[in-house]
């Protein structure tokens, strides 16, 4: 996009936007930019379609759901999980090479599986004898 | 100890737990949090990849080789998105159709920035976004890196799939920055800082990790002078602190907590990570990192230093496993939070109950001779397959699968009868709405039919056909599509099945490399059943006839549903019609085990042994024919219905034998049949050779194949058997030269066939043509 030659008026429709998500919320603000930009490809202007928004967490930090757990103690366990993950590799490669295996991956997803884990995947009903 | 969870833990009826496709090169993490569970022993730990003898645990999720544990094989790379969508399509379209209550259970596929190269990863997407599969999740860990270099060095992984997702109809969550940043980014009022992370590729956040907070406060914050006063306070180790979205809790847990509740669109998670963190100097952010598997002891200290693992020094360098007491707050936390979540995780299940399956005297009609009546073994089966959905008992799981080839099979009554399933109904009216096999789509639909799609089709049939093991209940799955496209074209999704014990029937239609006449090169399929030989629980079949094929399907039924063996099937159908001549008394054993006589010579000729499978079956009879006619040459006709099932027995008998010298030999099936058996021995199929030589070894005396080696191409059926020489004329002479290698018969007899038989020597050879 070219450089704002007009910023008094951006901010003019900035403005209004805030207006409209203050007081008559998202749903209405989305409904009011997709009309605009309908308005201007009907009316000839060739507007490119971008899929990507910013750089940025989806979530704003305002509605991040707040984490419920004990984080100082998950991530404990989580360094003891770290720690055997990454030992048993070793351990298998120090009896031969030819064992091979793999400790960044995991390194690197840990905290995707622990907060699934401790927070988020059901397991099957435990039955008698468990 | 995984082998023995299933014994210890009776699942009760409400089981349902969430699925989880855990990928394959981070199962050393899934191993050690069940260390810590208790579900697996130190012992085993240290038989990380050494399974051969006792209990060790498997490289990446096989549930094959730890079947108490592990779901779904996720290696190899791409399979596990694909599989994880047909499964949760697979979880709407039983609940949808009453069959079993899946609406509260969600899948989660966690995949690699790097995997998602595969075109199986992504290729299935929008079908998750159109069927609005709100009980899957995507978790993609986006470290940048792949095991040569960055992903995408020069520009932006989360970026590139944020659209492609986002097109596709998903619900995007990105997780990009960790909760260090939120202050910086509350004080960008003017966008610079965005500006700044929008501008630097993945080449360079790799980087940043790599060489630290010194680096990073140059080479990202100083490239403008506003950015670098925005750090001007923060110490480098502040800088280097700076988290990753997808190493922060906070954050990853907002993630999950917002797609649980979406509704109406699968979500996809974009989790910025870094490789190897935690490992420091020895592959932190480092290129070399995904196959770095060792750490010195330096390294080992730095580690354990840096995660406060209480290992004194003195013991550090042998890396010892860690685990606290089981009365630890550690361990109890850990524990508390699974027993609230209903049980461990992952656990995989094999206590379905058994299926009853009908009698062979159901398919009755097929077992009779069809009179004059011209049949061809795909409309035999479409027939069973009809008496099947019917039957009371199972006719309700049986999942029938096509990929847009159903018209070809002869299966559009289906349509009518059963449904095509449709999670929205059908909109329209169908344009046959007026005739009397319209195409109907119903949210109760039967029939899968996933269109121009064998690795969907594929996916499907796997998430069928370990419905037993997944959800409980097993379900019959047959997929029948061009044998062409079966292990050839999805071979990595077949072994796959393999791995987790599918049981279910792959039915190859159209098949044999002569008998699809004109579509040619591309399409003609003479060595499936080569492909199929190589997975060791696939039992293939070639069947000749439409009581072969009823046999073997009901055989299949009873073994895979009501004995339970894991198991599954690779049958090939074809399309030539030919009058069906009834099964022989007693025959049934033989066409399980792989061979029966099917016409023994009445003549007083010089005798010979004929084998045949498939439509080439009826060449071989017709060769006998002109053998008694024009030679005096009596033969007994063999019908071949699994050369692989021969081998296999062959094999195992030959190696038992090896191994027991001091005991009477057992004698191989095939080699019992053939035993004393007079003359030489040749066979004909419709696949190249080394398909008939499976079973050279465990036949005694002169053995001759013949075959269709070579690229298939367009023509009439006589001419592509002429070509490939597999017809009557050239089984006849394979014959009478093969009785005149042995001394039967005078060497003028062949040249006589060769003249009389229009065949020209000089032909050139068709694996050159």
């Amino acid at each position: 996009m070219k450089p704002d030659i007009d910023p008094q008026e951006t901010q003019e429709w900035l403005d209004a936007l805030d207006g409209v998500l203050e007081n008559e919320g998202i749903e209405r603000a989305h409904y009011l930019l997709e009309t605009l930009i309908d308005k201007a490809r009907r009316s000839g202007a060739y507007l490119p379609y971008s899929a990507k928004t910013a750089y940025l967490n989806t979530i704003p930090v305002t509605h991040q759901e707040r984490f419920p757990g004990d984080r100082s103690m998950e991530r404990r366990i989580r360094s003891f999980i770290r720690w055997n993950a990454m030992a048993m590799v070793v351990q298998a490669n120090r009896l031969s090479t030819e064992l091979g295996g793999h400790i960044a991956s995991f390194s690197s997803a840990a905290t995707l599986f622990d907060v699934g884990f401790n927070h988020f995947f059901p397991g099957a009903h435990p039955g008698p004898g468990w | 100890m995984w082998a023995s969870i299933i014994f210890f833990r009776a699942r009760t009826p409400a089981q349902d737990g969430d699925l989880v496709f855990f990928p394959g090169h981070s199962a050393p993490g899934i191993y050690a949090r069940a260390y810590l569970e208790g579900r697996i022993s130190e012992e085993e730990l240290y038989q990380f990849r050494q399974e051969v003898d006792g209990e060790g645990l498997s490289s990446y999720p096989h549930p094959w080789l730890m079947p108490g544990f592990w779901q779904f094989p996720t290696v190899s790379m791409g399979l596990g998105p694909l599989m994880a969508i047909y499964q949760a399509r697979f979880m709407r379209y039983v609940n949808d159709r009453g069959v079993l209550k899946t609406n509260d259970r969600k899948v989660w596929a966690f995949m690699g920035d790097g995997e998602m190269d595969e075109p199986e990863a992504l290729g299935a997407i929008s079908l998750a976004g159109r069927e609005r599969l709100d009980n899957l999740i995507f978790v993609v860990n986006c470290n940048l890196q792949r095991l040569d270099g960055p992903v995408r060095g020069n520009g932006k992984i989360i970026q590139e799939l944020e659209g492609v997702f986002r097109g596709a109809g998903w619900n995007v969550i990105k997780v990009i920055w960790g909760g260090y940043w939120d202050p910086l980014l509350a004080r960008d009022k003017d966008g610079l800082l965005l500006k700044r992370m929008q501008e630097a590729v993945d080449g360079e956040y790799q980087a940043y990790k790599a060489k630290g907070g010194a680096f990073t406060r140059e080479h990202f914050f100083g490239k403008y002078p506003e950015l670098a006063e925005m750090v001007a306070t923060m110490t480098d180790e502040d800088i280097w602190r700076l988290n990753r979205g997808g190493h922060d809790p906070h954050k990853v847990y907002a993630a999950y907590a917002a797609a649980v509740k979406h509704t109406r669109q699968p979500t996809v998670i974009l989790a910025k990570t870094v490789k190897g963190y935690g490992m420091g100097d020895a592959g932190e952010g480092q290129n070399i990192t995904h196959s770095q598997k060792k750490m010195g002891e330096v390294a080992l200290r730095a580690f354990r230093d840096r995660f406060n693992i209480p290992i004194e020094d003195e013991h550090i360098a042998a890396a010892p496993f860690y685990k606290p007491a089981a009365d630890s707050p550690e361990l109890k936390y850990l524990m508390e939070r699974r027993k609230d979540l209903g049980g461990s995780l992952p656990a995989r299940h094999t206590d379905a109950p058994r299926l009853e399956v009908p009698g062979l005297d159901a398919f009755k009609a097929l077992l009779e001779s069809s009179g004059e009546r011209e049949m061809s073994t795909t409309m035999a089966f479409v027939r069973l397959l009809s008496t099947l959905v019917k039957d009371k008992k199972v006719g309700s799981a049986v999942v029938p699968i096509v990929p847009d080839e159903a018209r070809t099979f002869g299966m559009e009554g289906m349509f009518r009868q059963l449904g095509i399933y449709s999670s929205v109904g059908q909109l329209y009216q169908p344009m046959d709405s007026d005739q009397l096999m319209y195409y109907r789509e119903d949210q109760k639909g039967q029939v899968l039919q996933e269109g121009i799609n064998e690795a969907g089709a594929m996916s499907s049939w796997i998430a069928a056909a370990t419905s037993y093991s997944n959800h409980g209940i097993s379900m019959i799955p047959f997929y029948i599509y061009y044998s062409m496209f079966g292990f050839q074209r999805v071979g990595d999704l077949a072994w796959a099945a393999g791995d987790m014990q599918a049981r279910g029937f792959l039915i190859g239609g159209t098949a044999g490399r002569t008998t699809l006449a004109g579509e040619g090169l591309q399409h003609q399929d003479g060595h499936s059943h080569l492909q199929a030989a190589t997975i060791p629980n696939c039992v293939a079949y070639d069947p000749a006839f439409s009581h072969e094929l009823a046999v073997v399907v009901q055989d299949g039924l009873k073994r895979m549903f009501q004995e339970q063996e894991n198991i599954f099937y690779y049958i090939t159908v074809m399309n030539e019609n030919y009058t069906q001549p009834g099964l022989p008394d007693g025959a049934a054993e033989g066409i399980l085990k792989g061979i029966y006589r099917f016409r023994e010579g009445s003549g007083k000729g010089v005798p010979i042994q004929l084998l045949g499978s498939g439509t080439i079956l009826r060449e071989v009879i017709a060769a006998a024919d002109l053998l008694e006619k024009d030679f005096k040459v009596t033969a007994d006709i063999w019908s071949v219905t699994s050369f692989t099932e021969l081998r296999r027995d062959g094999l195992d008998v030959e190696r038992w034998n090896m191994l027991h010298p001091d005991q009477e030999p057992r004698r191989s099936y095939v080699g019992q049949q053939l035993e004393g058996k007079p003359g030489p021995i040749v066979a004909a199929t419709d696949y190249i050779r080394s398909h008939p030589d499976q079973i050279r070894a465990f036949v005694s005396g002169t053995y001759r194949v013949l075959g269709t080696d070579g690229f298939g191409r367009s023509d009439l059926r006589s001419q592509l058997r002429k070509f490939f020489e597999v017809n009557r004329y050239y089984i006849a002479v394979a014959a009478l030269k093969a009785l005149v290698d042995d001394g039967h018969l005078e060497p003028g007899v062949v040249t006589e066939a060769i003249g009389k038989y229009h065949i020209d020597p000089e032909k050139p050879n068709p694996v050159t043509v």
